[in-house]
């Protein structure tokens, strides 16, 4: 997420052309890609829900998460090295483990992708809220009502305006956001009123873990560098130096803005979602305050915009390999877009907006989906390890297997922390959202593999069923009897369902079994 | 030809009928989440049953609809 360059719609379609060498970028290029895609509205939306659960040990939660980042990083690399091909944790899956896996890989891409974008638009409508209570101290409250409302429209227009295609982001807006927190450190260094405490106490340390689960969101856009491999010029050495320094330079940036914030914030009370900009406004005053939700305003929109670009990518490639319809892949007449999968992805968007989600559910459910993608990154360098010992490998993790097995475990840690020791509802929330579009996901794929005709019985079968049922429970109501669910439902009404759903049944099974045979 | 013909227009007629049936299951768990014109109590429904008759009236409206398109898929 944040500030990453727009996919080109030719890379998910055609093939890995090689780019010229001038036009390739070395590393100073490669590690400006990943600070760009990392550094964005994450820390806006997350720090003050991850500084009520680890308070003083926000600072190590951070660093936490960054160094479980870096261990996957790793893994991106060899993987990167030594497949260097377009598609990222898909394509690796895929050599590694076969089609399950690389769909399971690719659908968890996306549905992180989608609870990012859900979560970028309410960061907007936060720090929008910030603004104008400045500006105009009275609309805040109405504001707060509507933020997924405005959230939703926020959506609508970029999803708009992605159908006729969006242009990149240029690194411009990465160094000016870069410079508004550099401003922020420096002149809230010697401000603070306390000094925090960088070591987590043990009694906090529930805390840390969970803080760092839901701040992990902030980091994993650093694989943006290792996705644009094929741009840089001699990947096997600048790729691996790109992440190291991008990494340190994220964690020392982020470590530094919670170490100020901490000691600035003190004991305060303040609004959880606009942490930032009340520190901001302690070291910098109210233009502090304005320059961050100025700044969070602008990441906010750049990452719905690359988040729609980079989803329609995701669906695009695994329509292409035939996992979805064909019609997802369709490109607009005039905008040589993918309307049709930019549309879809913002109606899925839009859903989780109307439901009501909040910024810390959608945030932790983003995390959620990235760190079970970085569990499969990891699992794929030591399965193509094994199975593939003789495989070119221009890069080799350090440590190995220590490196890839550490990434796991900690992912997997990560992800159980905020629910068995905190027992956070947002993370709860947010697992079982996670849970049933990653089900709806794995259903599309087994009916895919079913094929439509015995999908076609299948569904009969189901449709009769329900028939029967429902005259069953017609003739029950007839004899005095009162269903707990839905009483007042008259019993002609059953009826009339039942004798469709039974006819429905019949045909289709009918029509099912004679293509079949 | 005519026997064809009925055929075809027995399975949009149910095809149809069944989507309808469906749109409905889904639009009624919407208003019944909702609470729109107090029709939880109006259709006698519990707090407590609340969660299990919408997920019946959805999977039933999502199978619903699944099925008359199929039909009409054919047509």
């Amino acid at each position: 997420m944040g500030f990453s360059s727009s996919t080109n719609i030719k890379e998910l379609i055609g093939a890995d052309a090689q780019l010229k060498k001038g036009e390739k970028h070395g590393l100073f290029g490669a590690i400006m890609i990943g600070l760009g895609s990392a550094i964005g509205f994450e820390i806006f939306g997350q720090l003050g829900y991850a500084y009520s659960l680890a308070q003083g040990g926000m600072v190590f939660a951070l660093f936490l998460g960054g160094l479980i980042c870096l261990l996957t990083m790793f893994s991106y690399s060899e993987l990167c090295a030594a497949l260097p091909v377009r598609g990222g944790e898909y394509s690796y899956a895929k050599a590694a483990f076969g089609g399950f896996t690389a769909f399971m890989a690719g659908g968890l891409r996306w549905l992180s992708s989608i609870f990012g974008a859900a979560f970028a638009a309410i960061v907007f409508t936060q720090q929008l809220s910030y603004l104008l209570m400045i500006l105009f101290p009275l609309d805040q409250n109405q504001m707060l009502v509507y933020t997924n409302l405005i959230a939703a429209i926020l959506i609508f227009i970029l999803g708009a305006l992605s159908v006729r295609g969006v242009k990149e982001i240029t690194t411009l807006l990465v160094v000016a956001f870069l410079a508004i927190f550099i401003l922020f450190i420096v002149s809230g260094f010697g401000q603070g009123q306390v000094v925090p405490e960088v070591l987590p106490r043990f009694e906090g340390i529930s805390g840390v873990f969970a803080a760092t689960a839901y701040t992990f969101i902030m980091f994993v856009g650093v694989r943006a560098t290792v996705v644009a491999a094929p741009e840089t010029e001699n990947p096997e050495k600048n790729i691996p130096k790109a992440i190291f320094l991008s990494m340190i330079l994220l964690i020392a940036l982020y470590c530094t803005v919670a170490y100020v914030t901490t000691s600035v914030v003190g004991q305060e009370d303040f609004v959880e979602s606009t942490l930032l900009n009340f520190a901001a406004e302690k070291t910098l005053g109210l233009l502090g305050g304005v320059l961050v939700a100025i700044g969070g305003m602008v990441a906010s929109i750049s990452s719905v915009s690359t988040a729609i670009t980079v989803q329609s990518s995701i669906v695009c490639g695994m329509s292409r390999d035939g996992y979805f319809p064909k019609v997802l892949m369709k490109l607009h007449g005039r905008f040589g877009t993918p309307h049709v999968a930019v549309i879809v992805n913002s109606l899925f968007i839009l859903l989780f907006l109307i439901l009501g989600a909040g910024a810390v559910g959608l945030g932790y459910a983003a995390s959620f989906a990235s760190i079970l993608v970085f569990a499969l990154v990891n699992l794929s360098v030591i399965k193509l390890r094994e199975s593939k010992p003789r495989l070119e490998r221009p890069l080799k993790a350090p440590f190995y297997p220590i490196t890839p097995i550490i990434g796991i475990s900690m992912s997997l840690m990560l992800l159980a922390v905020p629910v068995l020791l905190e027992g956070d509802v947002n993370a709860e929330s947010a697992i079982l959202w996670s849970l049933s579009l990653m089900g709806l996901v794995l259903a599309t794929y087994h009916l895919r593999m079913v094929g439509f005709h015995r999908l076609r019985v299948a569904l009969g079968g189901i449709s009769l069923g329900m028939g029967f049922f429902a005259a069953l429970f017609a003739c029950l109501m007839e004899k005095g009897f009162k269903p707990l669910i839905l009483p007042q439902v008259p019993p002609y009404m059953l009826v009339f369902v039942s004798i469709v759903s039974i006819l429905a049944g019949v045909l289709n099974i009918l029509i099912g079994m004679r293509k079949l045979f | 030809m005519t026997q064809m013909k009925a055929k075809r227009t027995l399975v949009v007629a149910v095809g149809l009928t069944q989507s309808a049936i469906g749109m409905s299951a889904l639009i009624l768990a919407c208003i019944l989440y909702f609470n729109f014109l107090h029709i939880q109590s109006l259709l006698g429904v519990s707090p407590e049953l609340l969660p299990i008759s919408l997920l019946i009236l959805s999977i039933s409206g999502f199978f619903s609809i699944t099925g008359g398109f199929f039909l009409l898929h054919e047509h």
